[in-house]
């Protein structure tokens, strides 16, 4: 190091007065040093990196891919019984066998997924994106508002889902994807809407949430940009639990005529009619639930590598 | 590491099991000592069941010597909703009271047989049945009484007692009145002229009466002591039957053990009989597979097979007084057409419903009644003939006939024409049958579609007799009176809400309540049948309820009636392992 | 404090009260009665005496009032419809414990698995106990539990004689239910542990205590565990709650005297009774132990115990800045 140093000292040959001009301030090119990266580029950046969040999203793209091009490229239809089929094996013909009234499951496991992973991403996020603001008000404001917030959270969650969505079916006469949307995320961000408030009454003391605040910071803002980011972590695990969850429980709402209607089916609804013969034909079972679980994983890996990028703590 | 602590509980938890099985080991040789001394030297009694003095081995039945130690494990559906036979509304409980009680006449593997009573006899008119009861004590040693059966039927027609079947019992004489109120219970056709006779007078002829109903005997006093609690937990009964109840504990077992005081304790084997309450079909499966229980009804094909293979288990398939059915309602604007009705039923696939969706388990329907059904001698559906099949080869062409039918409506073209179909089951199985049926009436008649509709079945029950469906789909089941069948088709019946309002039938039902000899009312059932089924089509019958059972080969004694409420009287083994 | 925990259970008593008047009309309200789907022939008159002798030809309000009146002088939830009888506090009293025994050891064994996994996989990110994690996370999710009871029960069953199917009574017919239990817990608090701890081990207070030289273990116990216990706790709330109500599955499979069939049962065979008190059961314990959560908040992180100090001086002050 003192050696670099003393070189440079000593080094004035072939230095002229001509050299040194003022050639004023650039300001533009000060910029330029490092390159301004957002919050959110950097966490896109950052993503990218993550092999295995990468893999995840490829794996979701291949079964959306399949969930849209799956029931054409199978070779019978979704909905077509052939009782002289019943229960084929797995061979060239039927991919993944058939189903006790001889309907292709190749082509059922596939058009069954369009309704679970519309049902189950959507619903996911909207329940987050409920949940988040909720939770993230009432612990922003805390006190009374707080407290009349949560009174209204244990309110909703302790009266049965069951009879909720019982009821539901009477009164709602329409049926389809948007019903059941309402159904599933009527009570479901309570649980994040909890979540997220713990976290944040935490970190609501901060130094930095005292800092917007004496910079005028609007309260919606402080909330999305300071305290839902580093809390993003649990988010996001309680969306990668709650995509197979909703995806479940798809299959019962729609038996109240809620959801889709038959011959249309879902992931859910295969795996809660494979229940009673699963133990001698595993595959029923195995192809949805596989699905199921493919879908999630898609989701953790993509969640833990957002969970990385997105944290503030881990930003470099 | 959740491997080593789940072996590590599994160790502790399996060291625990065979201190358990210990425990039991030691009890249960000490029971065998009780039961040899009724059985030992007896007279025999049943010509059926000759009993051989006892050897040193053991006791003798019909030429096999029985085991030492005689118990039987066994699954109910349910869980009884209480044994206090007034509230009962839960099915799983007919089963428990008549092994607890002695029953006026015991229908045993289909013949009646006289258990309360020694004798009876009916009246000319066929309207007055007189029972001489034999002798018989209650648990606690006093004697039954006919006052006791007496007291029972009263309190089943009481209205404030509201005993959910009550409108079962309307056919005794006064007992519709009664329950709506307008007469004292006192006046119920059901009396004791003395200690030792119970006389039953019928508001119409029944002479199946004895297969419809239940005379049980109900002990007064004992009843009031405990009032609203008698029923609710195994020590407030009081049996006069073949077992008493020892145990219960609540949605998960009941233990019955030999009544020592019952007239004809001689020829009940079983010391012990444990009722399993599993809900769940797998888990009872599971249980005959390991043999924890000795017999089962299995109705899923996969275990059929599996349990068919099985060298040590015998099947028998017992049918039942139930019909599955679709029923069409009369007020729709489409279904009041006779065509459209019977173009569905032609259509029906009955063989693919009934050999792979129900995996061959029920019979084929051939019309209203079922096989079990028997007007005298006579068993109406051989009667009758196969009323379905005869349909199906009058109309060999379902879509050409439902077009008409249309024609006839609207001119609606079947092409663009759907109906709705409603189900009164959440439940997978009754999804993956109602979308065959929705598949095979597209392709069968050329519509355009079937829309399908679950509930719970009370709310679809709700909807129905609101008027609020066009096709539905049930299961119901006959008591052994012929009449009960027609009797859901008469104008102001709204059980099955078909909505069928027509006085010919009203007639014809009239008038087979007052005929006695069996000729004459086998014609006018048969008549009956035609009106509901051939003429009018208002019911789709799809299939015939049965209970394929599976049991051990050491079982003996079983008894199978279809109309249910079989007790385990007469139940032993021979050769258990 | 006294006064907070004080205004807390009063709101307590609303909630309930609410919670279940609302339950109490919405079972009342869905078409069918207890006798709809059990009686096949059902005339007026019977119905009529069915309905005086149980109070249901009355008007709902007036229902609903004779059912807190009875509650409030009596202490009793009113007689079971489908078990006649038997009162609707007598199931709770002698059941909920069988129930919450079972669901107690599913979840402790399952939560202190879970965590510790989740604990392992944060330290050792991307590398085998991660992974490892993530696989349990979606066995535990994607298997449905009818699924993993019925494969448990038949291996242990039917294969391998090992236990008994079904029933009730010693340590033994704990253990497959217990084992199914498990699984469930293990996922969920297993990937919340994992994300948590991840978002402590990167605080500077962590930092400071490794260049301390504080042995490893112990930074874990003290500094990390302590502040990744705020979303478990949150999510412990609910879960012991559900306990007492037990699992549906679980108890219909292996015949498990408990609660948990009755609810499902109660709903589909009208037995407003028994849907109302398990209703009132659930909704006492659960929101009585979100009352204790948020306390435990207190006891567990500091800057919660500080803030609802300063929140009453905060209250007057902060309100016209922050507009």
């Amino acid at each position: 190091m003192s050696q670099v140093k003393t070189d440079w000292i000593n080094d004035t040959e072939g230095l002229s007065p001509e050299m040194f001009q003022i050639v004023g301030v650039d300001t533009t090119k000060d910029r330029v040093l490092r390159p301004h990266i957002s919050y959110w580029q950097d966490a896109w950046r950052r993503f990218k990196k993550n092999k295995l969040a990468v893999f995840g999203l490829i794996l979701l793209v291949i079964l959306i891919f399949m969930v849209i091009f799956g029931p054409i490229m199978a070779k019978h239809s979704f909905e077509e019984t052939n009782i002289a089929e019943s229960y084929h094996p797995i061979d060239g013909e039927y991919w993944f066998g058939a189903d006790k009234l001889g309907r292709d499951y190749f082509a059922r496991v596939w058009q069954g997924g369009r309704v679970s992973i519309i049902i189950g991403v959507t619903g996911a996020f909207i329940c987050a994106f409920v949940g988040c603001i909720y939770g993230g008000i009432a612990s922003y404001f805390g006190g009374k508002i707080d407290s009349f917030m949560m009174r209204i959270v244990e309110i909703l969650s302790s009266i049965p889902y069951l009879l909720v969505v019982i009821l539901l079916s009477l009164w709602l006469d329409a049926k389809g994807i948007k019903t059941l949307l309402i159904a599933m995320c009527l009570t479901g961000w309570t649980g994040i809407a909890r979540l997220v408030r713990s976290q944040m009454i935490t970190l609501r003391q901060s130094d930095y949430v005292l800092a917007a605040k004496l910079l005028g910071v609007r309260p919606l803002k402080i909330v999305t940009s300071h305290l839902i980011p580093n809390t993003i972590g649990l988010i996001i695990v309680n969306i990668t639990f709650r995509v197979p969850s909703l995806i479940f429980s798809e299959a019962f709402l729609s038996f109240l005529g809620l959801g889709i209607q038959s011959p249309d089916t879902s992931w859910g609804a295969l795996c809660s009619a494979a229940q009673t013969v699963f133990t001698f034909k595993p595959h029923l079972m195995f192809f949805p639930a596989l699905c199921i679980a493919l879908t999630m994983l898609a989701f953790t890996l993509m969640g833990d590598g957002l969970r990385d990028a997105l944290d503030p703590r881990q930003r470099k | 590491m959740k491997k080593y602590v789940s072996i590590v509980l599994a160790l502790v938890l399996v060291l625990g099991m065979l201190a358990g099985c210990g425990q039991k080991q030691e009890e249960a040789p000490a029971a065998p000592s009780t039961p040899s001394t009724p059985a030992t030297p007896s007279t025999p009694s049943t010509p059926s069941e000759p009993v051989k003095p006892a050897e040193p081995e053991g006791i003798v039945v019909n030429g096999e010597t029985i085991d030492k130690e005689q118990y039987l494990n066994v699954v109910g559906s349910d869980e009884p909703g209480t044994l206090d036979e007034f509230h009962n509304s839960v099915a799983a409980t007919g089963n428990i009271l008549s092994n607890l009680f002695t029953p006026l006449v015991r229908n045993m593997d289909g013949v009646l047989v006289g258990d309360g009573c020694e004798s009876w006899e009916t009246s000319e008119d066929g309207l007055t049945w007189t029972f001489h009861l034999r002798d018989n004590y209650w648990q606690d040693g006093t004697p039954v009484t006919a006052q006791d059966y007496v007291y029972s039927a009263q309190m089943k027609l009481k209205p404030e007692t509201a005993f959910p079947y009550a409108g079962n019992w309307y056919l005794i004489k006064n007992g519709q009145a009664i329950n709506e109120g307008k007469m004292d219970a006192s006046e119920l056709g059901v009396t004791a002229p003395d200690d030792k006779t119970v006389v039953i007078e019928t508001e119409y002829v029944v002479p199946s009466l004895l297969n419809t109903l239940t005379f049980y005997p109900q002990k007064q006093d004992h009843y009031e002591k405990y009032g609203e609690k008698y029923g609710t937990e195994a020590d407030t009964m009081l049996s006069c039957g073949p077992f008493i109840i020892t145990d219960w504990t609540h949605n998960s077992s009941i233990t019955l053990e030999k009544n020592e005081k019952y007239w004809d304790a001689e020829h009940v084997y079983l010391e012990k009989v444990t009722v399993y309450s599993i809900a769940e079909p797998t888990t009872s499966y599971n249980m005959l597979d390991n043999g924890s229980v000795d017999y089962l009804a299995v109705a899923d094909n996969d275990y059929i097979e599996r349990f068919t293979a099985r060298e040590d288990l015998v099947n028998t398939r017992v049918q039942l007084a139930r019909t599955f059915m679709w029923f069409f309602n009369m007020k729709d604007k489409y279904f009041a057409n006779e065509k459209i009705r019977k173009a569905i039923t032609v259509a029906f696939d009955r063989d693919a419903t009934v050999e792979v969706l129900l995996g061959g388990v029920p019979i084929k329907a051939k019309g209203l009644y079922t096989h079990v059904m028997y007007e005298g001698d006579y068993n109406i559906r051989e009667y009758d003939g196969d009323l379905i099949q005869a349909m199906v080869d009058k109309y060999p062409d379902p879509a050409a006939l439902l077009q008409e039918g249309l024609n006839e409506v609207d001119g609606t073209k079947a092409a663009d024409w759907t109906f709705k179909a409603g189900f009164g089951s959440t439940g997978s199985k009754m999804k993956e049958q109602a979308e065959y049926w929705q598949d095979t009436m597209i392709k069968k008649l050329g519509i355009k579609g079937v829309e399908l509709s679950f509930d719970d079945y009370a709310i679809a029950m709700d909807g129905w007799q609101t008027g609020n469906f066009q096709v539905a789909c049930l299961s119901w089941g006959s008591t052994a009176d012929t009449a009960y069948m027609l009797n859901l088709f008469t104008t102001k019946s709204n059980a099955i809400p078909v909505h069928f309002d027509n006085p010919e039938f009203d007639e014809l039902v009239n008038t087979l309540n007052k005929t006695v000899d069996p000729a004459e009312r086998m014609k006018i059932v048969q008549k009956g049948e035609d009106i509901i089924i051939t003429q009018n089509c208002l019911v789709c019958p799809i299939s015939y309820n049965c209970n394929n059972v599976f049991e051990y080969k050491y079982v003996r004694g079983v008894d199978r009636s279809p109309f249910g409420n079989s007790s385990y009287k007469t139940v032993y083994t021979v050769g258990r392992p | 404090m006294a006064k907070y925990i004080i205004k807390r259970i009063l709101y307590m008593f609303l909630v309930l009260f609410i919670v279940v008047s609302t339950t109490f009309i919405m079972i009342h309200s869905i078409p069918g009665d207890p006798l709809t789907a059990t009686v096949e022939n059902l005339p007026e008159a019977t119905r009529a005496n069915y309905y005086a002798r149980y109070g249901l030809d009355q008007p709902l309000m007036v229902q609903l009032f004779r059912f807190w009146k009875l509650f409030l002088t009596e202490g009793s939830l009113g007689e079971s419809l489908k078990f006649p009888g038997r009162l609707a506090e007598e199931f709770i009293v002698k059941y909920a414990p069988i129930s919450f025994q079972l669901g107690i050891w599913g979840l402790v064994i399952g939560v202190t698995l879970g965590m510790l996994l989740g604990i392992n996989a944060a330290l050792h990110k991307n590398k085998l106990p991660d992974y490892f994690g993530t696989f349990v996370a979606l066995l535990g999710t994607c298997i449905p539990a009818f699924v993993l009871a019925a494969l448990v029960q038949y291996f242990f069953t039917v294969k391998h004689k090992w236990f008994p199917t079904a029933g009730w009574g010693g340590a033994i017919y704990y253990v497959l239910p217990v084992l199914c239990m498990t699984l469930s817990p293990v996922a969920t608090y297993c990937r919340y542990m994992k994300s948590s701890v991840l978002d402590v081990i990167n605080q500077d207070y962590i930092l400071t205590a490794e260049s301390k030289g504080l042995p490893r273990g112990k930074i874990i116990w003290r500094h990390v565990m302590r502040n990744t216990l705020m979303p478990i706790v949150t999510m412990l709330a609910p879960s012991v709650a559900g306990l007492l109500g037990g699992s549906f599955i679980i108890e219909s499979m292996f015949a498990i005297p408990g609660l948990g069939t009755y609810f499902v049962k109660a709903i589909n065979s009208r037995d407003y009774t028994m849907v109302v008190a398990m209703n009132f059961l659930f909704t006492a314990t659960y929101v009585f132990s979100l009352l204790v959560v948020d306390l435990l908040y207190l006891v567990i992180d500091p800057r919660v115990r500080l803030e609802v100090k300063q929140n009453r001086r905060a209250v007057a002050s902060n309100v016209p800045s922050e507009n």
